[in-house]
């Protein structure tokens, strides 16, 4: 048999008994395995027992193994094989995976688990899925915080900004880069009045009830902000300013026609209209600068209707957005 | 190859187990599973030699991984969220536990090992690796889905004392 040491050569004479090679045998191995720097078994009576060596040889690669995992060189490659280094490797292979599952998560990918490892998969698993748990409620409070952040608190429409940002993604979007778009502006009339002879909260209810109305006279596409405290500023992509002034006449008999009653008094509210027609996107793309030279145009068109008498839309008689018209051209 | 082919595989030959085995069902024993493999290995072993037979069993892996992936998991828009498909139809089917070890994604290589494998695990230590089916389905697997060549070889595995049977992989004509 391999490995064994009563060989016919330690049987000669004047050689020790064999307990006592086989004390030294044992003694050699016990000293591989056992201490951190085992002195090489190189006794002459040793290199005779025949697999002596290999089997050292194999428990020095155990040791040199064993000590690589305890530092954690997961990429330490074991030449050796047999159940012992085998089972090491299998520990190795659980670490190497663990690594791989890690930069998963790392990447992104919350749905890894791990099904071996005992207790530690169960810590792991619980660990990812913690973490799913804290971003999904991270997502719902940015998402929230989002939705806050974008709307005015009292009527619910879009803010000032949040209007720039969704105009700058309707202009550009495939469906109405190229085409016409229309800015109507409008003001609740006489709002100061309101305000002083019924009160704030009075002015309040104005404005949401105005901005409800706003909002379902809207088609799905359009959409509308609070420019100001009673200033509201529209976008329609795609269509004329002549439709857009359709629009706006349609809102102000909405407006007019609405029936407010404020502790037993009924409240007259009216509103006036400016349109300005938004040429398609030119090269340059959308800015910022593109949207406020437009609403610069519909605010002077509301300030006409203003002047006109009120309750009334200036702006959208003539349906071509690069004449330069007097009603609705950037040039006027 | 003389007259015309009458094996070439095609789902029809697994057939329509519900309505062929009624009773018995579409499972049976991994004893059944390998004294089929180990018997076929044993015929093409004497009938070409040992090379011969584990190129042929690399062969017949191959097309056996690309199959599967045909049929059960389709081209994926990345490779992790395949891999992640490919390790759930392998325990679902109950072939083995696939785990990535690595994966570089820029010299395409890569190291997995496959835990509990139907061809090995429990075999007695035999000193050289077996697993040269495994080696041919991992190759048609990564083929499948990234549309290149692999070689694979298996480093490690439970017939080498090895508690699992770990393979590298790597575009072929390049060392694996
Ligand atoms: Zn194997």
């Amino acid at each position: 048999m391999k490995g064994e040491f009563r060989s016919e050569s330690v049987e000669r004479e004047g050689s020790p008994p064999s307990a006592e090679l086989a004390g030294r045998v044992v003694r050699a191995v016990e000293e591989a395995l056992k201490l951190p720097h085992p002195a090489p078994a190189d006794e002459a009576l040793l290199r005779d027992v025949e697999g002596l060596d290999s089997l050292l040889e194999e428990i020095a690669a155990l040791r040199e193994f064993s000590l690589a995992m305890a530092r954690g060189e997961l990429d330490y490659g074991a030449r050796h094989r047999g159940v012992v280094i085998g089972a090491l490797k299998g520990l190795q292979a659980n670490l190497r995976h663990l690594t791989w599952q890690a930069q998963r998560i790392a990447s992104g990918d919350l749905d890894v688990r791990v099904n071996f490892l005992g207790q530690f998969s169960e810590a792991f698993n619980s660990m990812t899925d913690q973490l799913k748990g804290t971003l999904r409620e991270k997502d719902r409070l940015a998402a929230r915080y989002k939705d806050l952040s974008d709307h005015d608190p009292l009527t619910g429409l879009y803010n000032r900004s949040a209007f720039q940002e969704e105009a700058a993604r309707l202009l550009t979007d495939e469906l109405f880069r190229e085409r016409s778009s229309a800015l109507i502006m409008s003001d609740i009339d006489h709002f100061k009045r309101i305000n002083d002879s019924f009160g704030h909260q009075c002015g309040d209810e104005v404005l949401r009830r105005v901005s409800g109305l706003y909002r379902v006279g809207l088609r799905q596409e359009d959409i509308v902000c609070r420019y100001g405290g009673e200033e509201f500023l529209i976008l329609a992509p795609g269509i004329s300013a002549g439709v857009a002034r359709g629009i706006a006449q349609r809102l102000g008999d909405a407006v007019r026609e609405m029936r407010i009653v404020w502790e037993g008094s009924p409240v007259a509210v009216t509103a006036s209209f400016g349109v300005c027609a938004l040429p398609p996107l030119g090269q340059d793309g959308f800015t910022l600068r593109f949207l406020r030279e437009h609403v610069q145009i519909a605010d002077l068109n509301l300030y006409r209707a203003k002047h006109g008498g009120r309750d009334q839309v200036v702006g959208g008689d003539c349906d071509d957005a690069d004449a330069g018209a007097e009603c609705c051209g950037p040039e006027n | 190859m003389a007259g015309e082919r009458q094996y070439e595989f095609s789902w029809d030959f697994i057939g329509d187990i519900a309505q062929g085995r009624p009773n018995l069902g579409n499972m049976t024993r991994i004893e059944v599973y390998r004294l089929f493999q180990y018997t076929l290995r044993d015929v093409l072993e004497q009938s070409y030699g040992t090379e011969e037979a584990d190129r042929l069993l690399y062969r017949a892996g191959f097309l056996a991984g690309t199959e599967l992936c045909k049929k059960f998991v389709g081209r994926c828009e990345s490779l992790e969220e395949f891999v992640k498909k490919v390790e759930a139809l392998l325990i679902d089917l109950k072939i083995g536990v696939l785990r990535i070890e690595e994966m570089q994604r820029d010299t395409a290589r890569f190291v997995l090992t496959v835990a509990e494998d139907l061809d090995c695990s429990g075999l007695p230590e035999a000193g050289h690796a077996v697993c040269n089916y495994d080696e041919g389905f991992i190759a048609g697997v990564l083929e499948f889905q990234t549309g290149r060549p692999f070689r694979v070889r298996e480093v490690d595995c439970w017939c080498t004392g090895d508690r699992t049977c770990r393979f590298e992989a790597a575009l072929a004509g390049e060392t694996v």
